[in-house]
C-alpha cells in the first residue's frame, strides 16, 4: 500500500466509517478522508487542490437538502479534472443524468454492491497517473521540494508561477493550465515526430 | 503580421445601423409594453394628462397614426440633442426625481424606452415645446430609412467581398473599401418652427404604423394602462391617462382608469397609521381588522378585492379582455411589481408573491390569482427596505421583503378561513332551511286535511288533488334532505380520501427507500463476507458486519409487518371517537406491556371528539408515539410516565403526547420527523415511527412538533394539531 492518491468520500451518513467500501479503500490506499457534509467536502477540495484527490459523493444530503448535483456543480467550479464518482443507493431515482454528464461525473454507481465502486476507484486512480496532470505533477514533485514554490515561468503579463501553481493551473483547467497543457501536448507529438529523446537545449 | 497592425493603442466601439432593431422592435417584447414604455416617459416628465390617439389603426394604410400627447415639461433643442438622442443616457439614473415641483420617482432608467417606438411603427414625429419657450422643437426620424441603409450597407459588403476575392485572384493590390455607414451617422431631419403660447409638453405621432389595431387590442391596451397608477392613491399632482380611438364606439375619448374592482364580492381595506398597522382576524365568520405595531417592512396600505364564481361572470361580461389578476404591488401610486407585464395565459403569469404555489398543497379552500385583485401600496419613505431588483420584476429578496410576503399570504389566509367558515354556514343554513320547508309542508298537509274533512262535495275533488301534491311535494323534499346529507357526507370523504392518496404515495415512496437502503446494506456486508473470508485480520469485521446484517433484518421485518397491519386493516372511513380510541389503546391494549415495564400510563382528554377518518390510520399515529416513548422510558432510575392529553378549542383539536424519558436533543427537534432518522437503532428503531405519524397528521391537515416537555427538563411532548375545517361534517 503505498499510493498516494486522496480518497475523499463525502457522505452524511454516520454509519459510513465502518462500511466495507471504507474499509478496502483504506486498504488499498494511504489516505481516506471522510467529509459529512457538502460544505466540509468542498472546502476540502478547494485547499487540497495541490493533491491528487478521487471523490466519491453519496447523491442525497439530508440535512441542507442539497443533492450530489448541486456538490458536483460546486466541485468543478473548483477543478475540472478531479474524477467524481457518484454513489447513490437510488440509482433509478436520479433524475439529474444529464446534469451529472455535463458536470463530468466519473461514474455514477450503486451504494452496493461496493466492488465495482473499488474498480472505478482504481481505474480513475490509474487514469491520472498516465494523464498529463499526472506526468506533470511526477515531474514537479521530482524537483527539489525548497524550488517548489519560487517562480518558474512568467507569462506575457508579466505573471510569475512556481511549479505549484502551475500544477494548480492545470488542474483548475484555467486559460493559462489550458495553454500549457496544450504546449506541452504539442511539444510531445513534434518530439515524437522527430524522433527526439531529449530537447535541444543550447 | 506587425505591419498591418494599426499605431493607435485604443480602439472604439462603433454601432452598427441594425441597433435601432435591437434596442426597439427586439428588446420591447410587445406593442403593450412598448405604448406602457412611451406613456411612462410622459410620466417622468412631470405631465399630468397624456392622450393616446388611435388613428385609422382598423386597416393599416398611409393615414394610420398613434399620437400620444403629455402637457408635461417638455424639451429643448439642448435637451433633444444631449439626452434624448442618446443611447442610454443617464439622466433619469443620476436623478431619479422628476423636476420641481413634483418630484415624480421616475420609472425609467435605462434610456432606451423612446427605441419603443419602433415597436409601434416606423416614423416618428417627435415635436416639443418647453413652457414659456419660443420655438417648439420637430424631429423627424424615420426607422425605414434605418432599414434601407443597413440593407445597402449588407449588400455594399457583400460586393465588397466579392472585388477583394477577384483582386486576390488577379493578383491586382488595388482593393477598393468604403467605410461602412454605423448607425450614428445615420442624419435625421430636424426644425424648428413658433411655439403655441402658454403651452408646454411632447407629442409623438407615430406613423407607418406596423401592425392593424382591433377592437380588443384597445381593450387590452386600455387594461394595461389603466395598471399604470394605483386607483387608490390621490396624489396632489394627478396623471391622467385618455385613450381615443375614434374607430371603435367604445373609445370615443375615453379616461384610463381602474374599474375592475367593481363587481368584487369582497372588498378589504387594511390601512395604518404611525404607530400601527392593521390586518385581518377572521373569528367565527366575522371577518375583522385587528392594529398590530407596524412590521419590519413597514407601513402599507391594502386594498384587496375578492371575486366568487357569480362576480367573475359579471366581472367577465362587463370588462372583457380584462382579468382579475392578483394582488400588484404599487409604491408613490405607480406600479412597482409586477412591472408592465403582459401576459396572455394566465398560466404564464410568474406567481411572485407565491400565491399560488400554495394550491398544491391543498386546494379545497384557497384562493388564487384569479380569484384577486390586490393593490398594495408602499412609499420610498416609509418602506425603505423593500427595494426594487434590477430587472424590475420583484424585489430584492431581503428578510424584509420575505416579511411583506408572509404578510400578504397571511391576510390571504384569514380571508380563506372566512370563505370556508361562510360556505359551511350556508351548507347548514341550507339545510335547516330544507328541514323548515318540510315541516311547514308537513303542517299545511295537515290543515289541508282538515278543510277537506269540512269543504262541500264540489271541491273534494280538488282538495284531493291538491293533497296529492302536497304529499308528493313533501317526499320529495325529505329525500331532497336525505341526499343534501349524503352529498355532504360524500364530499368529506372524498376530500379526506383524496389527501389521504397523496400521502399514500408519498408513504409506499419512502417504504420502498427504506427496503431499499436496508437491502443495499446487507447486500454490502454479505458481498465482503464472499470476498474477504476468512482473513483473521478482518475478524473484527465480520463480527460486526454479521450484527449489522441481523438489525438490518430485523428493521425491515418491521416494515414488513407494518405493511401487512394494513392489508388486514379496513381501509374505509368512519366516525372515529378519538378519546375512546386514545383510552382503548392506552388504558386497555398496552395495560400489560405498561404494567410489566413499571410504567405509569394517564390520559387526559377533555370531551369526545368525533372524526372521519381510516381507524387503522389514527390508530397508527398512537402507536408509533407509545412504541416511541416506551423506548424512552424504559432506561429510567425513577418513574416512567407517558401521558397523553387533549383538548378543544374554537377551531382545532390539541393532543400533546409526553413522557418523561431521555427527551430529543435540540439539534434533532426537526429531524427526528424524517425517514428512517433513528437514535435508537440499538433498541430496533428503524426511524419510520415519527415519519408515519408526521405524513399522517399532515394528510389530515394537522401539523405535528415537538414542543417543550411537559416534564421540564426531561422526557419529549409531542404537540399534534387537527383543524376542525374542512372535513367537519354537517
Amino acid at each position: 500500500m503505498n499510493n498516494k492518491t486522496n480518497i475523499i468520500v463525502i457522505d452524511d451518513d454516520e454509519r459510513i466509517e465502518n462500511h466495507p467500501l471504507l474499509v478496502k479503500l483504506r486498504q488499498l490506499y494511504n489516505n481516506v478522508e471522510i467529509l459529512s457534509s457538502p460544505k466540509e467536502g468542498t472546502d476540502y477540495v478547494a485547499t487540497h487542490l495541490d493533491q491528487r484527490n478521487i471523490i466519491i459523493l453519496d447523491y442525497k444530503f439530508d440535512a441542507d437538502r442539497s443533492t450530489g448535483r448541486d456538490v458536483l456543480e460546486k466541485i468543478r467550479q473548483i477543478s475540472k479534472l478531479i474524477p467524481v464518482i457518484i454513489w447513490t443507493a437510488n440509482g433509478d431515482r436520479l433524475t439529474e443524468i444529464a446534469d451529472f454528464v455535463n458536470y463530468k461525473a466519473y461514474a455514477i454507481l450503486n451504494k452496493s454492491p461496493y466492488e465495482p465502486v473499488l474498480e472505478s476507484v482504481s481505474r480513475a486512480d490509474k487514469e491520472l497517473n498516465n494523464s498529463l496532470e499526472g506526468a506533470i505533477e511526477e515531474w514537479v514533485l521530482l524537483q527539489d521540494k525548497n524550488e517548489l514554490d519560487k517562480p518558474y515561468m512568467i507569462n506575457a503579463n508579466g505573471k510569475s508561477y512556481s511549479l505549484r501553481d502551475i500544477l494548480r493551473e492545470v488542474r483548475e483547467q484555467t486559460p493559462f493550465g489550458q495553454r500549457i497543457e496544450k504546449d506541452l501536448i504539442m511539444l510531445t507529438i513534434d518530439l515524437l515526430i522527430r524522433n527526439k529523446e531529449s530537447l535541444d537545449i543550447k | 503580421m506587425k505591419q498591418n497592425q494599426p499605431e493607435a493603442s485604443a480602439l472604439f466601439w462603433k454601432f452598427d445601423i441594425s441597433t435601432f432593431r435591437l434596442l426597439g422592435r427586439e428588446l420591447i417584447t410587445d406593442r403593450i409594453t412598448a405604448l406602457f414604455e412611451l406613456v411612462k416617459n410622459a410620466y417622468d416628465a412631470n405631465a399630468t394628462n397624456v392622450h393616446v390617439e388611435f388613428l385609422s389603426v382598423q386597416n393599416i394604410s398611409s393615414e394610420s397614426r398613434i399620437i400620444i400627447r403629455d402637457d408635461g415639461i417638455g424639451m429643448s433643442f439642448d435637451t433633444i440633442r444631449d439626452k434624448w438622442m442618446v443611447v442610454g443616457t443617464n439622466s433619469k439614473r443620476t436623478n431619479r426625481r422628476s423636476p420641481a415641483p413634483m418630484f415624480r420617482k421616475v420609472v425609467g432608467k435605462k434610456g432606451v424606452g423612446r427605441f419603443a417606438v419602433d415597436k409601434l411603427g416606423s416614423r416618428l414625429l417627435l415635436s416639443s415645446q418647453e413652457a414659456d419657450a419660443e420655438l417648439q422643437v420637430n424631429l423627424l426620424i424615420d426607422w425605414n430609412h434605418y432599414e434601407e441603409q443597413m440593407l445597402a450597407a449588407d449588400k455594399e459588403a457583400v460586393e465588397q467581398q466579392k472585388a477583394t476575392e477577384e483582386a486576390k485572384a488577379t493578383g491586382s493590390s488595388q482593393i477598393a473599401t468604403n467605410e461602412p455607414k454605423y448607425f450614428t451617422d445615420i442624419a435625421n431631419k430636424y426644425w424648428e418652427k413658433p411655439s403655441q403660447p402658454g403651452k408646454s409638453g411632447t407629442q409623438l405621432d407615430i406613423s407607418a404604423i406596423r401592425d392593424p389595431w382591433t377592437k380588443s387590442d384597445i381593450e387590452r391596451a386600455y387594461k394595461e394602462l389603466a395598471k399604470l397608477v394605483s386607483p387608490l392613491v390621490r396624489p396632489t399632482y394627478p396623471f391622467n391617462i385618455f385613450l381615443h380611438a375614434p374607430e371603435y364606439d367604445l373609445f370615443g375619448y375615453q379616461p384610463v382608469e381602474n374599474k375592475a374592482i367593481r363587481h368584487a364580492t369582497e372588498e378589504i381595506t387594511l390601512t395604518h397609521d404611525e404607530e400601527w398597522q392593521e390586518k385581518l382576524k377572521h373569528y367565527q365568520g366575522r371577518l375583522t381588522k385587528v392594529k398590530v405595531p407596524i412590521l419590519s417592512f413597514g407601513p402599507i396600505d391594502f386594498k384587496l378585492y375578492y371575486f366568487d364564481k357569480q362576480a367573475k361572470d359579471i366581472f367577465k361580461r362587463e370588462y372583457q379582455g380584462g382579468s382579475i389578476d392578483g394582488i400588484k404591488i404599487y409604491r408613490d401610486g405607480l406600479i412597482a411589481t409586477p412591472f408592465a407585464e403582459y401576459e396572455a395565459q394566465d398560466i404564464k403569469k410568474r406567481d411572485i408573491l407565491g400565491i399560488d404555489k400554495r394550491r398544491y398543497s391543498g386546494f379545497f379552500n384557497k384562493v388564487s390569482s384569479a380569484d384577486l385583485i390586490g393593490i398594495l401600496n408602499i412609499t420610498d419613505a416609509g418602506n425603505p427596505e423593500v427595494k426594487d431588483s434590477t430587472n424590475r420584476q420583484d424585489f430584492e429578496d431581503n428578510k424584509e421583503y420575505r416579511e411583506l410576503k408572509g404578510f400578504i399570504i397571511g391576510q390571504l389566509e384569514e380571508l380563506e378561513d372566512y370563505l370556508a367558515f361562510r360556505r359551511q354556514a350556508r351548507l347548514i343554513d341550507t339545510h335547516t332551511e330544507l328541514k323548515i320547508a318540510n315541516e311547514g309542508l308537513k303542517s299545511f298537509g295537515s290543515i289541508l286535511r282538515e278543510i277537506k274533512r269540512e269543504a262541500p262535495n264540489f271541491l273534494q275533488d280538488r282538495l284531493h288533488l291538491l293533497e296529492r301534491q302536497s304529499h308528493q311535494l313533501q317526499l320529495d323534499v325529505s329525500r331532497g334532505i336525505r341526499e343534501f346529507q349524503d352529498l355532504t357526507e360524500e364530499k368529506v370523504r372524498q376530500e379526506n380520501l383524496f389527501f389521504s392518496l397523496m400521502s399514500l404515495q408519498d408513504y409506499a415512496f419512502e417504504i420502498a427507500h427504506v427496503v431499499r437502503t436496508a437491502l443495499s446494506r446487507i447486500m454490502s456486508f454479505a458481498e465482503f463476507f464472499k470476498n474477504e473470508y476468512p482473513n483473521p485480520s478482518f475478524d473484527q469485521y465480520f463480527l460486526e458486519y454479521s450484527r449489522n446484517i441481523y438489525d438490518e433484518m430485523a428493521k425491515l421485518d418491521s416494515v414488513l409487518e407494518f405493511l401487512l397491519s394494513y392489508t388486514k386493516s379496513n381501509v374505509s372511513f368512519q366516525p372515529i371517537n378519538v378519546k375512546e380510541l386514545i383510552e382503548d389503546l392506552m388504558l386497555n391494549k398496552y395495560a400489560d406491556l405498561f404494567s410489566k415495564k413499571n410504567i405509569q400510563a394517564y390520559v387526559d382528554i377533555d370531551q369526545p371528539l368525533v372524526i372521519t377518518h381510516n381507524y387503522k390510520f389514527l390508530e397508527d399515529i398512537i402507536e408509533n408515539l407509545i412504541s416511541n416513548s416506551i423506548k424512552a422510558v424504559e432506561d429510567n432510575q425513577d418513574k416512567k410516565i407517558i401521558k397523553c392529553s387533549g383538548f378543544t378549542s374554537e377551531d382545532n383539536f390539541t393532543l400533546l403526547f409526553s413522557d418523561n424519558g431521555y427527551g430529543i436533543r435540540p439539534e434533532d427537534k426537526e429531524r427526528v420527523f424524517n425517514i428512517y432518522f433513528t437514535r435508537t437503532a440499538e433498541k430496533g428503531g428503524a426511524g419510520i415511527g415519527l415519519y408515519i405519524v408526521k405524513t399522517r397528521i399532515q394528510s389530515m391537515q394537522g401539523s405535528v412538533e415537538v414542543t417543550d416537555s411537559e416534564f421540564g427538563s426531561c422526557g419529549t411532548t409531542i404537540k399534534i394539531v387537527l383543524p376542525f375545517a374542512p372535513s367537519k361534517p354537517i
